[in-house]
């Protein structure tokens, strides 16, 4: 049965992601490194099954779709844990610009 | 003959003004936090947990069973563990729809739930199902419920 070199594979699926983003390639690097080695053990499995015909073309390329949405669902999560460092920040700020002012307040008092 | 008299009653004395101000900052400020996210619910984790543990359990049964027996691997003989798993999705979709500021996870249940009846389909369609398909249909979920659980958890102050 054929093989795939999944490491190879890897190398080259980073090289297109560096070409697609180019000039931010350096922010988003250890990110997408990230995003394939979670991936890789699926990957593996996914070439294996299409290779020796367990998967038929047809549910292949069904099952990248489901790689497309998986990989939404982790952006979604992405989003989350964004909006939820920037919630924490601005009430952090709040609290510390009302414990300033509750101090000012002791001093007038 | 009835005399009123109005009498002012001043809030603030003149030189406590700014004061008054300040403590009406306090109130407001007291009162104001930025929400972007729900509050964060821990019985909707507890259910998140548990439903990926049944789902992992409910694969991990499958995979011992011998793929030679087709029967024992049928969808009808399976099809209760399929539908008590999708009921719980739905009540996890249902539950965070109500919440506010919950797109996001909403999103992620929703792309669950299609992905658990697209594979039940398959396995409805197809009548059983190879070990490979097992595995991957397993990590799929096992990727999408540890999305889910991350979106819940990170919104524990």
């Amino acid at each position: 049965m054929e093989t795939i070199n999944m490491n190879e594979v890897i190398t080259d699926m980073l090289a297109a992601m560096k070409s697609s983003v180019s000039h931010h390639w350096k922010e988003i690097k250890e990110s997408m490194q990230q995003f394939l080695a979670a991936r890789k053990a699926r990957f593996e499995l996914l070439a294996e099954l299409r290779i020796s015909g367990e998967l038929s073309q047809e549910h292949f390329e069904s099952r990248l779709q489901d790689e497309k949405l998986i990989a939404e669902a982790e952006m979604q999560a992405l989003e989350v844990i964004s909006k939820a460092m920037a919630q924490n920040a601005a009430n952090a700020a709040i609290d510390i610009f009302q414990k300033a002012v509750g101090a000012a307040i002791k001093t007038v008092l | 003959m009835v005399y009123t008299k109005t009498v002012k009653v001043p809030l603030f004395k003149p030189g406590l003004l700014p004061l008054g101000y300040l403590l009406s900052c306090i109130l407001i400020f007291s009162q104001c936090r930025v929400h972007l996210l729900p509050e964060f619910d821990s019985s909707i984790l507890e259910q998140i947990d548990q439903t990926a543990k049944r789902v992992d359990k409910f694969y991990l049964e499958l995979l011992e069973l011998d793929p030679a027996n087709i029967h024992k691997r049928s969808y009808s003989s399976c099809s209760d563990s399929y539908i008590a798993i999708q009921s719980e999705l739905n009540s996890l979709y249902i539950k965070n729809k109500i919440r506010p500021l919950n797109k996001n996870t909403l999103s992620i249940i929703e792309i669950t739930r299609n992905l658990w009846i697209k594979y039940k389909t398959e396995h409805k369609q197809a009548q059983t199902l190879t070990n490979g398909i097992i595995e991957l249909n397993r990590q799929s979920m096992e990727e999408l419920f540890y999305t889910m659980r991350i979106a819940e958890k990170v919104k524990k102050q």
